[in-house]
């Protein structure tokens, strides 16, 4: 069996398991629970990271996406994919401590992306193996979330404008700036 | 001229993108022990609470910076007598016992372990705390600087029990 084909079966073994588990879960089963979380624990992360472009803070932020999944598992009703529900969770989650952990000074004296850009070029993480994620990783913060939740989450515009407290067009000018950046900085890579 | 890279090149980069990450440390265990004391049912209420100190601290910090700029901004020179006890030091020194006292009770924490945000937060307020420090050398009777270098240590003192109370983030 090569590596697709148990790709396949680990996800089939998923779809048919998944709703059993949700529902023991949501009847108190810590086991149950802890499948879950090993079915989606990888995924959550990478959506924690790439939105945080910090590795300590993404696994904090996993940590509580997970808690708050366990408190919050019984509002879940079925109506959309338990995975769906699940990335809305995190995705709230990790807006939330962005919120709470916003550098107090930055808000008061409103020192704009232009400096986050310089602070993150600091914090880029050598371990990542794909170019894409490091360059990500470098994004000013409002353009790298936008960029996340849209190119890679499949959120529309209309979503992360609420999601994010900014206008439509907003959302849209920061994920065409996130573009622009994202091709420069990796035509230089290639170049 | 720098060379972009093509539109299509951009997408196929983010679809091709890996969809998982392992975290280097074991996660669930800091999760089970959560759960473990979170029931499900009245959780959401409990969560709030856990949460509540976070906003005030966000407040405190906020009118600090606003203050201190102010000050330092419009202030007059004031000139009050000297009194010859010198509140400010005696302040510093209960505050820096204090705060010793609690990292001791923390088990001496390193600072590097926490997160850079954190680290950053802290050393936003000591700095606070230190400019407040510098401006009562040359004014130590002035009330209001001694009320907010008080108010600065408190929330330091805060911020420093928050961080390291809870158990189930750090394993």
């Amino acid at each position: 069996m090569d590596k697709s084909q148990v790709i396949d079966a680990k996800e089939r073994f998923i779809a048919d398991h998944e709703s059993e588990l949700v529902a023991r879960a949501q009847q108190g089963d810590q086991q149950a629970f802890h499948q879950l979380y090993e079915i989606y624990h990888r995924r959550m992360f990478a959506l924690c990271w790439r939105m945080l472009a910090d590795k300590d803070s993404a696994e904090d932020v996993c940590q509580e996406v997970f808690v708050q999944l366990w408190q919050k598992i019984h509002n879940f009703r079925g109506e959309s994919k338990f995975a769906t529900w699940l990335h809305s969770v995190a995705t709230n989650t990790v807006l939330g401590h962005l919120r709470k952990q916003k550098n107090w000074l930055q808000r008061i004296f409103s020192i704009e992306d232009q400096t986050v850009v310089e602070a993150s070029v600091e914090l880029v993480d050598d371990s990542l193996s794909n170019a894409l994620d490091m360059k990500i990783q470098q994004l000013p913060e409002r353009a790298r979330l936008v960029f996340v939740l849209f190119a890679v989450e499949g959120y529309r515009h209309e979503e992360i404008a609420k999601m994010l407290n900014m206008a439509v067009g907003s959302s849209k000018s920061q994920y065409h700036r996130a573009k622009s950046l994202l091709r420069e900085s990796l035509g230089e890579q290639f170049a | 001229m720098n060379k972009l890279i093509s539109e299509q090149s951009l997408d196929e980069q983010v679809a091709n993108l890996p969809k998982e990450m392992s975290p280097k440390r074991d996660l669930w265990q800091g999760i089970e022990k959560a759960i473990a004391v979170s029931p499900q049912l009245s959780s959401e209420k409990k969560q709030l609470q856990k949460k509540a100190p976070i906003v005030p601290m966000a407040w405190a910090a906020s009118v600090v910076a606003a203050v201190l700029l102010t000050w330092f901004s419009f202030s007059p020179q004031l000139s009050i007598a000297p009194s010859n006890i010198n509140l400010a030091s005696v302040m510093k020194k209960d505050f820096e016992q204090q705060k010793q006292l609690m990292l001791t009770s923390f088990g001496q924490p390193e600072l590097q372990q926490l997160s850079k945000e954190m680290q950053q937060q802290l050393e936003e307020l000591s700095s606070a705390r230190s400019a407040i420090d510098k401006a009562l050398e040359n004014d130590p009777d002035n009330s209001e600087l001694l009320n907010l270098l008080r108010w600065t240590q408190k929330q330091e003192l805060e911020l420093i029990k928050q961080l390291y109370s809870p158990q189930w983030q750090t394993i």
